[in-house]
Parts: C-alpha cells; sequence; structure tokens
C-alpha cells in the first residue's frame, strides 16, 4: 500500500470539497431560481467535464495553467513555483473537473423546493438570507450530502486529469489512482489489487450509507 | 371613504391589477379594515394569483396596490415593496407548511420578529385557538390535511398582519371543526380588524361570514357585491 498516494489523494479530496461545495451551493441555486436566455449554455458549460475525455480537460488546464499563460507566470511570480505539476495546481483542476458533481445534485433539489415554502418564508418576514438557512438549506440538505461525496470520490478515482497536470512526483501529485498504475506498469499486480481494493470498497461502502442516509432524510420529512 | 378604521388605526387595501402573466385579469378592489372579502369562481381564473400579488410574491404583477399611503406596488413608476416588508399573513392553497419544522415551529417561523419566549407562548396560544394542542411537536406529513390547514391558518393570523391572505383556508376540514374554526376565526377578525382576501370555493361560507363577494370571470373580477351575512361600508368592497 502506498500510504503517500493515498494521504495525498485524500488531502485532495478533502480540499476539493471544501473548495467547491460551498461556491456550488451558491451557483446551484442560482441556477435553480432563475430563468435566462443563456441558461442551458452555461448549464452545458459548467456540464463538460461529464463528457469530454479527462485527457482533453487536462490538456487545456496544462495550456491554461502552463509557464506560457499569463495564469501561470502570474501564479509563479506571485507564490515562487509554477502552478503546474505541483499539489495546488491539482488542487485547482480537480476543483474544475468536479464541478458538474457538486453543481447538479444540489440544483435538482433546488428546483424541487416547492414555490410555496419560498413564498411563506417571505411572507412570514424571512429576508433571503433568514430563508436560505432556515427553509432551504435544511431540505436542500440531502442533495448537499450527494454533492459532497460524489466529489470526494471522484476526486479519489480521478486519473487522467490528475496525470496531465500534475505528472506523477511522489508526495506532490501522485495520488493513489496514479500510484495504481505505476504499480501495474511495473507489473506489480498484488501493490495494485490493495489500493484497487481499497478504493472499490470505500466508493460502495461510501455510496451505500449516503444513499441509505438521503432516503431517511426524505422519507422523515414525507417526501418519499 | 376614510382611510383608517375607528376600530383598529388599520387601512384600507386598494387593489387594481392588470396581470398577462401566469393569467389575464383585470380587477379593481378595496377593503376596508375589518372587512373581509371572498373572492369565488371558476378554477384557473385568477383568484390565487391577486393574493400572490398582493401577497408580493408574484415578480409579473403590474398595476398598483396600495394599503393606506403605504405603495406595495405601482408598476407605473416602477415602485414594489418587497413581500417581507409588506406584513402580509399569507395562507398558500397548498399550505406552505415547511416540512421539516414541527406544528409549533412552523408557527413560530411567522414571529422571528418577537423574542425566542415570547414566540413560544403566542405559537402555544394558536395551536390551542385552532385545536391543536396535542400536536405541536408533528411534522407536517404527521397531520392530516384538515390539521396542516390549521396550522397554517395559525401561521399566517399569529403574525399580526396588516393584510391577511387566505387560499381556501377550509376545504380540507371536517364539517364539525369548520364550524369551530369559523368561530375562532371571526373573533379574531374582530379583534385585528385587518383587510382579509379569502378565496374560496365554499358559497355558503362567503355569504354568511364575508363582507362582500367578488366573482371572477375568465379574464376579470366583477365588481364587488354585498354578501347576504355581510355588513359592505360604502366605497369599500
Amino acid at each position: 500500500m502506498n500510504w503517500d498516494a493515498l494521504r495525498l489523494s485524500v488531502a485532495l479530496a478533502l480540499g476539493t470539497v471544501l473548495v467547491l461545495v460551498p461556491v456550488a451551493l451558491v451557483v446551484a441555486r442560482w441556477l435553480a431560481f432563475h430563468r435566462f436566455a443563456a441558461k442551458p449554455w452555461v448549464e452545458a458549460l459548467l456540464a463538460t467535464p461529464l463528457v469530454l475525455p479527462p485527457t482533453v480537460i487536462g490538456y487545456y488546464l496544462l495550456v491554461v495553467f502552463g509557464q506560457q499563460s499569463w495564469l501561470g507566470q502570474w501564479f509563479t511570480s506571485w507564490f515562487g513555483q509554477p502552478l503546474v505539476f505541483s499539489f495546488a495546481g491539482l488542487w485547482v483542476a480537480s476543483v474544475l473537473v468536479n464541478v458538474p458533481f457538486a453543481v447538479q445534485p444540489m440544483q435538482r433539489v433546488f428546483e424541487k423546493l416547492h414555490q410555496d415554502w419560498r413564498d411563506a418564508a417571505a411572507c412570514c418576514g424571512m429576508s433571503t438570507w433568514q430563508a436560505f438557512w432556515r427553509v432551504e438549506l435544511p431540505l436542500v440538505w440531502p442533495g448537499v450530502l450527494t454533492a459532497v461525496v460524489l466529489t470526494f470520490a471522484h476526486t479519489l478515482g480521478e486519473f487522467g486529469v490528475v496525470l496531465m497536470v500534475g505528472g506523477n512526483i511522489p508526495g506532490e501529485t501522485k495520488t493513489l489512482a496514479v500510484a495504481i498504475y505505476d504499480e501495474v506498469q511495473a507489473f506489480n499486480f498484488e501493490a495494485a489489487g490493495q489500493m484497487a481494493a481499497l478504493l472499490l470498497v470505500f466508493s460502495v461502502l461510501v455510496l451505500g450509507a449516503v444513499s441509505g442516509w438521503g432516503r431517511r432524510l426524505a422519507v422523515g420529512r414525507g417526501h418519499d | 371613504m376614510t382611510e383608517t378604521s375607528s376600530r383598529s388605526g388599520g387601512a384600507t387595501l386598494h387593489v387594481t391589477l392588470r396581470l398577462r402573466q401566469p393569467i389575464e385579469l383585470q380587477a379593481d378592489m378595496a377593503v376596508a379594515p375589518g372587512h373581509m372579502v371572498a373572492l369565488v369562481g371558476p378554477s384557473g381564473v385568477g383568484k390565487s394569483s391577486l393574493l400572490r400579488a398582493v401577497a408580493g410574491v408574484l415578480p409579473q404583477a403590474q398595476g398598483e396596490i396600495r394599503l393606506g399611503q403605504q405603495v406595495w406596488l405601482d408598476s407605473a413608476r416602477g415602485q414594489w415593496l418587497a413581500p417581507q416588508a409588506r406584513r402580509v399573513g399569507y395562507m398558500p392553497q397548498q399550505f406552505g407548511l415547511f416540512p421539516h419544522l414541527c406544528a409549533r415551529d412552523n408557527i413560530e417561523a411567522g414571529l422571528l420578529d418577537l423574542p425566542r419566549s415570547e414566540r413560544r407562548v403566542q405559537a402555544q396560544d394558536w395551536l390551542q385557538r385552532v385545536g391543536l394542542e396535542g400536536k405541536a411537536q408533528q411534522l407536517p406529513h404527521q397531520l392530516s390535511g384538515g390539521e396542516q390547514q390549521r396550522v397554517a391558518l395559525a401561521r399566517a393570523c399569529a403574525r399580526r398582519p396588516a393584510v391577511l391572505l387566505l387560499d381556501e383556508p377550509f376545504s380540507a376540514v371536517d364539517w364539525g371543526t369548520r364550524q369551530r374554526l369559523y368561530e375562532t376565526f371571526a373573533r379574531w377578525r374582530a379583534e385585528a380588524a385587518v383587510p382579509v382576501l379569502v378565496v374560496t370555493h365554499d358559497v355558503p361560507y362567503a355569504e354568511q361570514f364575508a363582507d362582500s363577494v367578488v366573482v371572477f370571470e375568465p379574464g376579470q373580477a366583477l365588481p364587488a357585491v354585498p354578501a347576504p351575512g355581510g355588513r359592505v361600508r360604502p366605497g369599500t368592497a
């Protein structure tokens, strides 16, 4: 078992969840409650990581983050290290790649909020902020949970983008998925099998637990 | 017509509405403090939309709505007062109870301007008034349709509204409970003395308890007529 790779993967997944989910919550709410002409295009853009090959996304991120781009040059001059082939670059790439996994589940639950509840909240005198905390967030909680789990699990398993943007630097960008690939390349199937089994068991356990929890929440509130 | 009532110091609600979305509707009415106007007519002619426009939760509303001198909507001048500032008690047709809050917390949700302890006292009092003191901890889905309706009515009335807007407030309540609820509501109306708009298909109720009736037809609300049991003041609906 490559514990360094596991630690890095977990750190990347947690970091991605912490940054992405709060931002995605705001975006999801906005998309759910607003209609505008460009909405289908905005939604399509945000969903792109679902359908594009990871290598294509990785390529474009490599171009945008690279030393030839203004972003790459600005990052290097500001932080003293390049964005590509670093944990920071991997983190930014991971956040971008996971946007649809965070936004879509939360957007769907926001869209299911009855207009009556939002009207009642306003007529009870609640400000937008109060209505969000007291009414909306407790009701969209299952969607937030799904977004957290999907983002976390998908980041743990992400391979193509990680390899393109981060390379394969032990302790810096070599995540569990890349480590599995390395072990297979070296014909070390036992080590690869252990790590693969760990990811498999973890994924099934977490998704099963979340699915069960989400259903209990829904039944408890009479939504089922 | 005077703008204020001698009973309460409340104000008259003036509504002049020209809706195109979500439904075409022209309506003109004035509701004096303490008066109840029943809005009757077939489904889909805009009764609920009118309530939503008065509540401030119908963004497409066009026209003019005033409570006394306070402008709630004047689309010609681009004026619009947010629902939070209108202080309405609004009960939507599907009750609008927050599904994650128990009956008592739903009522307290309309009393956020009060200290927490006062909210609790008021909510308990209202649960008692609508005969649900034993169901304070129940979530909406654990209540019957009639019980949910009573909680929603209690929430709308409890917040001491300047205008009360009720969409089919007694439709799901059984006959015996309904009679008791009529009395409770009539007592509250006498105390609160605010303009009340009620959408109802219950014509006998409208005739007995409302001051006047506005019949809705496709595209328009007809001028108000006095209800047989009501007492219309000159110049008001």
